[in-house]
């Protein structure tokens, strides 16, 4: 029995000196005005001894060090734990302005020597009293204040701002409700983490002890250019005043807290303008917004692999600025490759001198058809700040081998594509027409125009002339058989004249010569028979068909072979001569009655 | 007679200079476009335009360079005008569809009766200036077949030149119908294309009357009439309505 509980106890002492890991911490305020009296603390978590008290200079010690112990024991899931504190304390008083540092103390645990760490404080003459000032119910604005400090005041579109809100008081400060933070529009928000708990600070302001709080710290990246304005940011602040009596002091308020009131002050910050200047104009085509300094690398997993593997492409981002602000990248994967939605993985975390991490885009790509390919390098581009330039930084770019594979697959996949990728794929203009331009004077159509009805009209009225000229060209061919007839008696009549006188000089050769003549251009004019052509039998049958009696044709017939036979064999029958011109006449005379027409 | 001669040498001589500097700047416009400067490409064909010469190509290669610098409504423009001069160029109607698929509006057209449809294919074929000279053509052919009718004796030739000359009066009737159903179509129809992004058509042509519909950059119209810089324009579906005159292309 006694063993085990040796056991149990041995146990307890060595998960207690395991668990524990020994800390000596000093702790002070770090700001207090000239003769101010306060206290140094010397913390250790364990029981020690031969503390060593550092060598405080500048400051009047008032008291110590004095130590007190605590210890305390507690059991959480039946697991025991055991807290023991050994605090050294001095009252000190602040003698002279200026900046004085405390040096480190050491003690002993178990054998073993620890130093504290080293302390600075801020000497000022501002007085750190509280301002008693009862008379006056509410709180003066230098008292109690809230406040937004920008970390900048002129920044570029897109760099980020660290903004930090801050209570200022040298009042009794219990409590803090109802907070209203500003919207911060035209900013794109991201929250730093701060402590859960409001823990008080001093901090001097121009000479001026305040306890401060930080309530909430954020980073804003602008997203707009000019002067931006920050709204107000209200709190209502619950503080504790002393409250004085006239007349007789009761003794038990003061014993019982009584003599404080709890005050509601509604305090209101300053509203800020932030001043955003656009980025410098000769923006890089690869420019997407981002503002910082960053670093980009990419990865691959397989550069010979079959179709249909997939292959995994990593572009990562890293770096400081509006990480989150960047715009996905656009990558140009060769076209028939199949790329599915990227996973992107962030790793960003807000501190106050901006957004820091990375950013990963996990690409995962299946190629289609065997072939060599290269996944083209990616440039980004961003501004940098420091340099106040745009920077270009590109990835390497990489070359795919992709074997043939297996052959049953690729079938199947080229119908999936649907008919619209192909045609987005194409989606072109067709080329500019090359060589002669054809160029031609601007003009009307030529339809309707004066040109084209005159040309209908040219046309109508050269046809119309070659029409009217023809026509008349034919009138007077008739026109000169017309003559000829009118002129056939006279020709006639003249001949006959000449025969008559040959025949009284009884020349009877020439009379039937001219008699012949006579009658045979008679006919020829008569009928429109030229002399070449003309035979006697034509012209018989010409006149037989304009109805001349067959009784005269016989008679002409006989006149004109009795004279042709008389040429030859000449009679000198003057009574034989009398008869043929008087015939010749007769006949003459009858058909010019008969062929009028 | 040697000054006749004088200005007629003149003439031709500016004439040629003028063809001479149009072919350098259509020659300067298609490197200035091969090598992607499309403004230089632009400026070099306007100047072509503006020595009063014009082209189907000329058109269709002004659009393509204000395709390819974005311009969309001022591309479908000049691909109505090149249109216009040959009406059935593949390349022209090709890259006028797709420049429109970029247009914003989607109207729907009102559908034609299909007989005029068939008609308008037909006329279609060639442009109102082949048309017009192919009646004159006719015509003249048919006339002088006629007096071959007139004055041949033969009348197996009469038989032919009559049956022929009355089938090419035909002929010439037609292509004049055609020539004027293409100019109809073509010339005498006034087209826009809206420039502004978005507009706003009015009930009157006043500023303060009410906005009947919007309309987008890119968007064919149908011009009725003009009261000084207002325009009174039809859209496919039928709406008519009033449209500033700076804020349309004449096609």
């Amino acid at each position: 029995m006694k063993s085990y509980l040796l056991i149990i106890l041995s146990i307890f002492v060595s998960l207690s000196l395991l668990a524990q890991k020994v800390t000596f911490q000093a702790s002070s305020q770090n700001i207090v005005a000239v003769g101010e009296q306060f206290r140094l603390n010397y913390k250790l978590n364990s029981q020690g001894n031969n503390f060593q008290a550092p060598n405080i200079t500048g400051f009047k010690i008032l008291a110590g060090p004095n130590s007190s112990n605590s210890s305390s024991i507690s059991i959480v899931n039946g697991q025991m734990t055991k807290e023991i504190s050994t605090i050294y304390t001095y009252v000190l008083q602040a003698v002279k302005e200026g900046k004085y540092k405390i040096p480190a103390a050491k003690i002993n645990v178990g054998g073993k020597t620890y130093t504290s760490n080293k302390l600075n404080i801020e000497v000022v003459k501002g007085s750190s009293k509280q301002n008693n000032n009862n008379s006056n119910q509410g709180v003066s604005a230098k008292d109690l204040f809230i406040k937004l400090t920008p970390s900048k005041r002129n920044v570029y579109i897109g760099e980020p701002i660290a903004l930090t809100l801050k209570v200022y008081t040298r009042v009794d400060l219990a409590d803090l409700q109802n907070a209203d933070f500003p919207e911060y529009k035209g900013f794109y928000k991201q929250d730093i983490k701060t402590p859960d708990n409001i823990s008080l600070k001093r901090e001097n302001l121009n000479g001026v002890i305040y306890n401060t709080a930080l309530l909430d710290k954020v980073l804003l990246y602008p997203q707009k250019t000019g002067k931006i304005k920050i709204e107000s940011a209200k709190i209502d602040a619950i503080i504790r005043k002393k409250v004085q009596r006239r007349g007789r002091r009761n003794v038990f308020d003061n014993f019982f807290g009584g003599g404080y009131q709890q005050i509601r002050v509604p305090i209101k910050s300053k509203p800020l303008n932030i001043n955003v200047k656009n980025l410098p104009g000769n923006k890089p085509n690869t420019f997407t917004g981002a503002v910082g300094s960053f670093k980009i690398t990419s990865k691959i997993d397989n550069t010979n692999l079959n179709v249909n593997d997939a292959l995994t492409y990593t572009i990562s981002i890293s770096g400081k600025g509006n990480l989150k602000l960047i715009k996905d990248p656009e990558l140009e994967f060769p076209h028939d490759f199949d790329v599915w939605e990227p996973k992107v993985n962030n790793k960003i975390t807000n501190t106050s001198t901006g957004t820091k991490g990375s950013k990963e885009y996990e690409y995962v790509i299946q190629p289609r058809h065997p072939g060599n390919f290269t996944i083209p390098a990616f440039e980004f581009t961003y501004f940098d700040i420091a340099s106040k330039k745009y920077k270009t930084i590109s990835t390497e770019l990489f070359e795919i081998k992709v074997g043939q594979g297996e052959q049953t697959n690729t079938v199947v996949n080229t119908a999936s594509y649907s008919k619209e990728d192909v045609e987005l794929i194409g989606k072109d203009i067709r080329y500019i027409k090359v060589g002669s331009l054809e160029l031609e004077t601007q003009s009307e159509p030529f339809f309707g125009s004066l040109n084209y009805w005159l040309s209908f009209l040219g046309g109508i009225l050269a046809f119309l002339v070659i029409f009217i000229l023809r026509q008349k060209q034919i009138k007077t061919a008739s026109n000169s058989v017309l003559v000829k007839n009118k002129k056939a008696k006279k020709e006639a009549i003249k001949r006959m004249k000449l025969a008559k006188d040959y025949m009284a000089k009884n020349q009877s050769e020439s009379f039937y010569e001219e008699i012949v003549k006579g009658i045979q251009g008679y006919l020829s004019d008569k009928l429109n028979i030229s002399l070449s052509e003309f035979t006697l039998d034509k012209a018989i049958i010409d006149l037989k068909k304009r109805g001349v009696s067959d009784a005269k044709l016989e008679q002409l017939k006989d006149v004109v072979h009795e004279c042709e036979f008389a040429r030859y064999a000449p009679s000198k029958d003057q009574q034989n001569l009398d008869g043929i011109y008087s015939i010749s006449v007769k006949l003459i005379s009858e058909f010019e009655d008969e062929i009028k027409k | 007679m040697k000054y006749i001669l004088l200005s007629i040498t003149i003439l031709i001589s500016t004439i040629s200079s003028i063809a001479n500097t149009n072919m350098q700047l259509a020659d300067s416009a298609g490197i200035y476009y091969k090598a992607g400067n499309y403004n230089k490409t632009i400026e070099a064909y306007l100047k072509i335009i503006e020595s009063g010469e014009e082209s189907a190509a000329l058109y269709y290669n002004l659009g393509n360079a204000y395709y390819k610098s974005k311009n969309i409504p001022l591309a479908i423009a000049n691909y109505e005008r090149a249109k216009r001069i040959a009406p059935n160029d593949e390349d022209i109607i090709f890259n006028l569809r797709l420049a429109k698929t970029q247009t914003i509006d989607k109207i729907e057209s009102i559908p034609v009766f299909f007989l005029s449809e068939w008609r308008n294919s037909i006329t279609g074929i060639l442009s109102t200036n082949i048309w017009a000279y192919l009646s004159v053509i006719t015509f003249l052919l048919s006339l002088s077949l006629l007096l071959f009718y007139f004055f041949s004796r033969s009348i197996q030739l009469k038989k032919i030149t009559f049956w022929s000359a009355s089938f090419l009066l035909m002929m010439s009737l037609l292509s004049m119908a055609s020539s004027y159903n293409q100019k109809k179509i073509n010339f005498d129809t006034n087209y826009a294309i809206i420039t502004n992004p978005s507009v706003n058509i009015k009930s009157s042509p006043d500023e303060n009357s009410t906005s009947l519909f919007i309309l987008h950059s890119g968007t064919k119209l149908q011009v009725l009439d003009q009261i000084q810089d207002w325009y009174k324009v039809k859209i496919e579906n039928g709406n008519t309505g009033w449209i500033k005159f700076e804020d349309i292309e004449n096609v």
